[in-house]
């Protein structure tokens, strides 16, 4: 456990003594904040719901699932494949800890901090730009939560699962755009309720459900029935990348050692 | 000729000032602090056609900013410079055609590209005709022995071709001047001693007057007529290298060996360096003490073992560089 | 002049194509990265496809109209990154003093600089703006418009980045910041200025000249003028000429690398 804490520590450190990069961060949320607003003020000009969101719980859709898109930290989606491609990952093989569970730890380790920050910011925001969110739902938080940090982990796991896509190929960093477009269109800029039926049902079965759709909805507009299947498809997920997640490393890892690093 | 004329150059920088720990860093951000430095301080010289001169101090010497005012880098803050007739300040794209610089390793080269078509690149950039490029470039490949590796991509050659290569490139442009910032820096020593072949045949069969700066004693003792020594941003000398060596060559060190133990007092003309009874170790002013009178005060039946040796040049330069110092 | 001129053209030119060839060498990450691009921005069509589900008429903007402005900006994009993607990197040369090498060359350092790197997957972004365009419009008078617009946007948005950078010249610590400028035009290239306040229209035809790249030439296919066409080449060609100076301007402030440790 002191290992773990000892990689919060300095990821901690690491991340102030970039500041700037902080404020910067601070900003391009700020600034996509405000194009969202201004451009579903537009849309909402004088309907009252959409897709069953009122304007309220579609700002605040927006603020929660930008705030979960700029809280991801970058190392589950850069760093395997720097050292993949480096071939230092060979190097941090030979250490005592699973090369997953050192990005992973980096990957939470640095995401809490980063949320940390962002979480009081994005209140002050929405509280500015929309007002209170009408609909919260304080007694249920605890399952928001939990939905929230499942949805973390899991986008955590499956960017880990992209990068380690880089045994196999040249270049995975354009895997990584594509996932992240499914999260930002069916996930941020509109949420699922909003497509018509037909996507709606395939939709449902991707990431962008799990991920930044689901845990956002139940903070947004909470009910149980929604929260019975957002956490089940999590839970079902978490198994299944996991799973793949050491399959295809145990995979990338012997091709290593064919190939000599 | 005087082909680089520098008339009392002055460069002073501004450096941020920071405390420690963090309540350093975020008075930094909002109250930096300055303080003044003059990186290079009234300095003057002359340099002749053909000369090869060592341009060398300890770090942060101003050694660099004066290579980077000379080609139009940086801007001077006051002062004169003439390179072949030009102002760096004023016509630095001018002088850019007449001079080339190596400037440590800094890779001027593509990678994914064989030294030949970089070579043939930098002819498009100086706007050599293709029939000139090439020509030159037979020249070269006889003239420095590059023929094993001209084909092959840089990326795969080993540091020292690449530097060859580098220091080839910067000569496409046929510059009168070549300044060389530690040309030699990190290489093994059998490929040193290559690079000097290298410059020094340049400088024989091409007159290029050539501009070194360089921490490896050898470099400068193997190549340079002349050596120009930079400290705290002023000049502390300018003389030849016989010079340099004459004035250091009047001290002698002398070892010896002993079979007995001697006690020997400091006389004038005579430091002892070290003494461990058997065991001595002496500097001896020539010009003060003959070696014959030295070896009078010792009794000669008892030596075991003599090595009466010069100050290594490397010696006398950091002697140098700490006499000012102070 | 002119052949000297001829002679920098030369030099970027052979600059583009090597950096072209050492990209290519691995053919399969090549592909990728430009398929993948196109495919990358088609999501956003597919968001307008809902916006414009929601609410079909967007401040005087239809569909083609906002994929028009999509197309500009793509291609623009795209043309930046293909050939001059080292305008990204002028700031942190100066920051960390890495200039020198361009500034012993002959030619242009700032030509230097812009063509020291390509971005390959830029190429996926030009091809998918032509694209757009021909769904879109069909008319040969259109595309010729088309391309006129896109070069003088490419001029500008070229030159509102050389400017950003060289801000650092001035101001070391603005290195961090001129990525806000350089993602806010690109967020406010991608949506119609309609839905913003008069604040941000005038935002964009000041400080961040969005206006003038990509709603301009929008508002030229919408009602063609010549007087907005001269607009649009003067603004270029102005901002151009601004970007060269500043950058010249700053240079004389460059400290090489002395600036962080005092000389080595």
């Amino acid at each position: 456990m002191r290992k773990y804490l000892y990689i919060f520590k300095y990821t901690f450190i690491n991340e102030l003594s970039y500041f700037s990069k902080v404020v910067f961060r601070v900003i391009s949320y700020f600034l996509h904040i405000f194009v969202f607003y201004c451009v579903w003020d537009y849309v909402y000009d004088g309907t009252n719901k959409i897709g069953g969101f009122t304007i309220n719980q579609m700002m605040w859709y927006l603020i929660i699932a930008e705030l979960f898109m700029m809280g991801v930290s970058r190392v589950a989606r850069e760093r395997p494949i720097e050292e993949i491609k480096s071939g230092s990952i060979a190097y941090i093989m030979t250490k005592p800890y699973s090369y997953i569970g050192y990005i992973f730890t980096t990957y939470l380790a640095e995401g809490l901090i980063r949320l940390m920050i962002m979480i009081p910011i994005s209140i002050i925001f929405g509280f500015i730009f929309v007002g209170p969110l009408e609909t919260f739902q304080i007694k249920y938080s605890l399952i928001m939560i939990i939905s929230f940090i499942l949805a973390y982990s899991i986008n955590g796991l499956i960017q880990i699962l992209i990068s380690l896509f880089a045994f196999f190929m040249e270049d995975a960093g354009p895997l990584h755009w594509l996932y992240n477009k499914l999260l930002l269109i069916f996930g941020v800029f509109f949420p699922i309720d909003m497509m018509p039926g037909v996507l709606q049902s395939i939709l449902k079965y991707t990431p962008a459900y799990v991920i930044t759709y689901g845990p956002t909805k139940l903070i947004v507009n909470f009910n149980l029935v929604d929260a019975t299947y957002i956490l089940m498809a999590q839970v079902i997920y978490l198994a299944i990348v996991l799973v793949l997640v050491n399959l295809v490393y145990r995979r990338g890892v012997k091709k290593l050692n064919v190939n000599g690093g | 000729m005087a082909v680089i004329e520098v008339k009392h150059l002055n460069k002073k920088f501004r450096v941020k000032e920071k405390e420690k720990g963090l309540k350093g860093s975020i008075k930094a951000i909002f109250k930096p602090k300055y303080k003044t430095k003059k990186a290079v301080n009234n300095i003057s010289f002359e340099v002749e056609k053909g000369e090869v001169i060592a341009f060398i101090g300890p770090n942060g010497a101003g050694k660099s900013t004066t290579i980077k005012m000379l080609t139009g880098i940086l801007y001077p803050d006051s002062g004169k410079i003439n390179i072949l007739g030009y102002d760096p300040t004023k016509d630095r794209k001018k002088l850019s055609y007449e001079i080339s610089s190596v400037i440590g390793q800094k890779e001027q080269l593509w990678l994914h590209l064989t030294p030949y078509d970089n070579f043939k690149f930098i002819g498009t950039m100086y706007d050599i005709p293709n029939s000139v490029i090439e020509k030159k470039i037979k020249e070269y490949i006889d003239v420095f022995d590059l023929k094993d590796f001209i084909n092959t991509p840089v990326r795969g050659l080993s540091l020292g071709q690449r530097i060859r290569c580098e220091i080839v490139a910067a000569l496409i442009n046929d510059p009168k001047i070549l300044f060389l910032d530690e040309p030699t820096i990190g290489l093994d020593p059998v490929v040193k001693e290559n690079i000097r072949t290298l410059i020094k045949r340049l400088n024989k069969e091409f007159k290029t007057t050539i501009f070194l700066t360089s921490h490896d004693i050898s470099d400068i003792e193997k190549l340079c007529k002349r050596v120009i020594v930079v400290n705290d941003g002023t000049i502390v000398m300018d003389t030849t290298m016989d010079e340099l060596k004459y004035h250091f060559m009047n001290k002698k060190i002398i070892e010896v060996k002993m079979s007995e133990e001697v006690n020997l007092d400091d006389v004038d003309g005579i430091t002892i360096l070290k003494d461990k009874g058997y065991n001595l170790k002496l500097e001896v002013d020539t010009t003060k003490k003959n070696i014959k009178d030295v070896l009078n005060l010792l009794n000669q039946d008892n030596i075991i073992d003599i090595n009466i040796s010069n100050i290594p040049l490397e010696d006398i330069i950091s002697s140098i560089y700490k006499k000012e110092k102070k | 002049m002119l052949t000297e001129v001829r002679s920098n053209l030369r030099y970027i030119l052979l600059s583009i194509k090597y950096n072209v060839q050492r990209e290519m060498l691995n053919r399969a990450s090549f592909l990728m990265n430009v398929l993948l691009m196109m495919l990358n921005n088609c999501s956003i069509v597919v968001q307008w496809l809902v916006f414009f589900s929601l609410k079909p008429d967007f401040g005087g903007y239809t569909f083609e109209d906002q994929m028009l402005a999509v197309a500009l900006c793509t291609v623009t994009y795209g043309m930046v990154y293909l050939f001059f993607a080292g305008v990204d990197n002028i700031a942190k040369y100066i920051e960390q003093g890495a200039l020198d090498k361009y500034l012993t060359k002959p030619k242009s350092p700032l030509i230097g600089v812009l063509t020291s790197k390509t971005q390959i997957s830029a190429l996926g972004d030009l091809l998918f703006g032509i694209i757009i365009f021909f769904i879109y419009y069909h008319n040969p008078v259109q595309f010729l418009l088309f391309l006129i617009c896109s070069f003088f946007s490419f001029l500008i948005m070229l030159s509102f980045f050389i400017i950003v950078n060289s801000i650092t010249f001035w101001f070391i610590r603005f290195s961090d910041t001129k990525q806000t400028f350089t993602d806010s035009y690109i967020s406010f290239s991608l949506y119609p200025y309609t839905v913003f306040g008069n604040f941000v229209t005038i935002l964009m035809h000041t400080i961040i000249p969005v206006g003038f790249a990509i709603y301009l030439p929008v508002t030229l296919f919408q009602d063609f003028s010549i007087t907005k066409l001269l607009i649009l080449i003067g603004f270029a060609v102005f901002n151009m000429i601004l970007a060269v100076f500043l950058f010249n301007r700053g240079l004389k402030r460059y400290t090489s690398s002395s600036m962080a440790v005092v000389n080595v």
